[in-house]
């Protein structure tokens, strides 16, 4: 029945398809691209009238920028929070989904909604009184504070997802630890952080990518020292003259995590997401 | 063979106190408390608390920038400033073109692409990865490529835009093209995002029903509409509001690319916040706003906040 023979029609439907299709690709792909090309190029081809599409690569831009403006620092900073973060987000996330999926609670309804809603609240509404309380407590400008903030914004939707792993790992596992005379402590972690690995994989990525992006909390509670990537990048902008070969320079490392990420993933990306679905 | 002797069988060498901590650390019904501790104690730091600081800062009189100046009561006067600027109605009118626009453009491009990929064809897999490309994007990243692209001497859009025979147009300095060129920023950022999760949702749906629409001979576009959309009701309210929450508190894309202007064009609510709070230095005018931010998206999330809730509850049982 369901048979396409290769009639004129088809073929005219299949042309107009793949027409839409790379519409779509060249929209999406198109500024990526453009990016990372003009971050690569000499000053002559980026100051043109016509994009220039063949040219020679230089790597001056990467250099000028890790010279001049310290970037390799702000970098450092960028890598050491994201970091922290993730770690922080992977054991705790994992702590608070086991404790919420294996224990009746007491009050479970207003815990999950405090844990739910929390992603809700606008970080923009929590930064007026959070910034005086940091500031009076003297840790703004630090990692540390911005750590915490990202940690403990980034956990509620953690929780969530990581609560579906932790509900397809059969009790029985628990039981058997504790009635070996496992603690609670070594049952967590040596018994159910590694088979919940592919949660933990996911969080990793999220986590990492979420604190890698951030911009608002970055840009509210470091200064100087403590800066990340968006902020410095968000500063870089404001100079006289907007320096487009140094600004895609660091855009283009801004982005380097995302991109590889988004290839290396994107198997799981659309299987991880239907497969679920499609069991269900 | 020796054996250990329980440890608590000395309760008298201990104090009161040390035995009340000692018993809640040791008991079992107490576990789950001592794991969800570390998650509740930090929202209660980074959000609920200040939550509660911001509202009592929106009722005050105070200039973050001038410690010498008291700190005085302003009562109902803030939201009374606030309400009565023309500036901060202009922002919010912004807000609600950026945040329906935004959002239904970006909702309509995902759906129409998952529908595109729910076919098999050549080379499906390179595309799906190609358009799933900007998703992890850092905003920050994706407001300057579009600031870039946007330039009106070096930007690359006046050049395909010339092709079109439109002549070059100074886009992020124009009252009118300001802030549409900030929603396709936008639209590109997370359109790949709706795409996916409609693409996954239609992957998920059973394919019974659509089987029998054909063979009692309904077209593809009356199966579509009449079955297919329908059915993706759910996951559509679910995307919309995730979309309308983020629009309406959209910040990154202002500050990068116009910082507000040509003239207040691209002034949105969530950034005449920060501007009040972290460049005027008003730490009650900024609270104001932040505040009615945070109504607002509480309005829009409430629905999802619940079926956030539901599945968590599912998942215990």
């Amino acid at each position: 029945m369901t048979k396409r023979n290769f009639t004129l029609n088809s073929i005219g439907k299949w042309t107009v398809f793949y027409i839409g299709l790379i519409c779509a690709v060249f929209f999406f792909v198109f500024p990526i691209f453009w990016i990372v090309t003009t971050s690569l190029k000499h000053r002559v081809d980026v100051y043109t009238e016509k994009p220039v599409l063949l040219f020679s690569i230089t790597w001056q831009n990467y250099q000028r920028i890790f010279e001049l403006h310290d970037f390799g620092r702000y970098l450092l900073n960028s890598f050491i929070v994201a970091t922290s973060v993730t770690l922080i987000i992977m054991y705790f996330g994992a702590l608070a989904a086991y404790a919420l999926t294996r224990w009746r609670i007491q009050g479970y309804n207003w815990v999950s909604l405090a844990i739910i809603s929390a992603r809700m609240f606008p970080p923009i509404a929590l930064l007026p009184s959070f910034f005086l309380f940091a500031s009076r407590i003297g840790i703004v400008d630090t990692r540390r504070v911005l750590i915490f903030a990202h940690a403990t914004y980034g956990l509620p939707f953690i929780v969530f997802m990581l609560a579906g792993f932790f509900r397809q790992i059969p009790r029985d596992l628990d039981d058997a630890a504790l009635i070996d005379g496992c603690s609670y402590f070594r049952l967590f972690n040596w018994i159910m952080l590694p088979s919940v690995a592919p949660g933990l994989a996911a969080t990793a990525i999220l986590s990492f990518i979420w604190s890698w992006n951030e911009f608002l909390f970055a840009l509210v509670l470091t200064r100087a020292s403590s800066k990340t990537l968006p902020v410095v990048i968000s500063e870089f902008i404001g100079f006289v003259q907007v320096d487009w070969q140094g600004l895609t320079a660091m855009a283009t490392i801004l982005l380097l995590p995302s991109i590889i990420i988004t290839f290396a993933t994107q198997k799981y990306l659309v299987r991880g997401l239907t497969a679920g679905a499609v069991k269900g | 063979m020796r054996q250990r002797l329980p440890t608590i069988s000395r309760p008298g060498f201990l104090s009161k106190g040390e035995r009340i901590i000692r018993g809640l650390i040791r008991s079992e019904r107490l576990i789950p408390y001592w794991m969800l501790a570390p998650l509740l104690v930090g929202l209660a730091i980074l959000v609920y608390s200040p939550m509660i600081g911001t509202f009592a800062l929106s009722f005050l009189r105070y200039f973050w920038n001038k410690p010498q100046q008291p700190i005085r009561w302003a009562g109902l006067n803030n939201y009374i400033d606030i309400f009565s600027e023309s500036l901060f109605w202009q922002a919010f009118g912004n807000t609600i073109v950026f945040m329906i626009v935004s959002t239904g453009l970006s909702v309509l491009i995902g759906l129409g692409l998952a529908v595109m990929f729910d076919r098999k064809f050549p080379g499906k897999n390179v595309f799906m990865t190609l358009i799933l490309l900007p998703m992890m994007t850092a905003p920050v990243a994706a407001a300057l490529t579009w600031k870039f692209l946007f330039d009106g001497q070096w930007g690359a859009v006046n050049y395909f835009v010339n092709v079109m025979g439109i002549p070059n147009q100074a886009w992020l300095a124009s009252p009118k093209l300001a802030l549409p060129a900030i929603m396709v920023a936008d639209i590109w950022l997370y359109a790949p995002f709706v795409f996916l999760v409609m693409f996954a949702s239609l992957q998920a749906l059973p394919q019974e029903p659509m089987e029998a629409a054909r063979i009692d001979g309904g077209s593809r576009w009356q199966i579509f509409t009449r079955i297919t959309l329908p059915l993706l009701v759910p996951n559509f309210l679910l995307i919309i509001v995730i979309r309308l929450m983020d629009t309406f508190r959209v910040f990154d894309f202002i500050y990068i690319m116009t910082n507000g202007g040509p003239g207040g064009k691209t002034e949105t609510i969530g950034f005449l916040s920060y501007e009040r709070t972290f460049r005027h230095f008003n730490m009650g005018q900024g609270s104001v706003i932040a505040i009615f931010i945070l109504v607002v998206v509480l309005l829009i999330s409430w629905y999802f906040i619940r079926i956030l809730q539901k599945g968590l509850l599912e998942q215990v049982r």
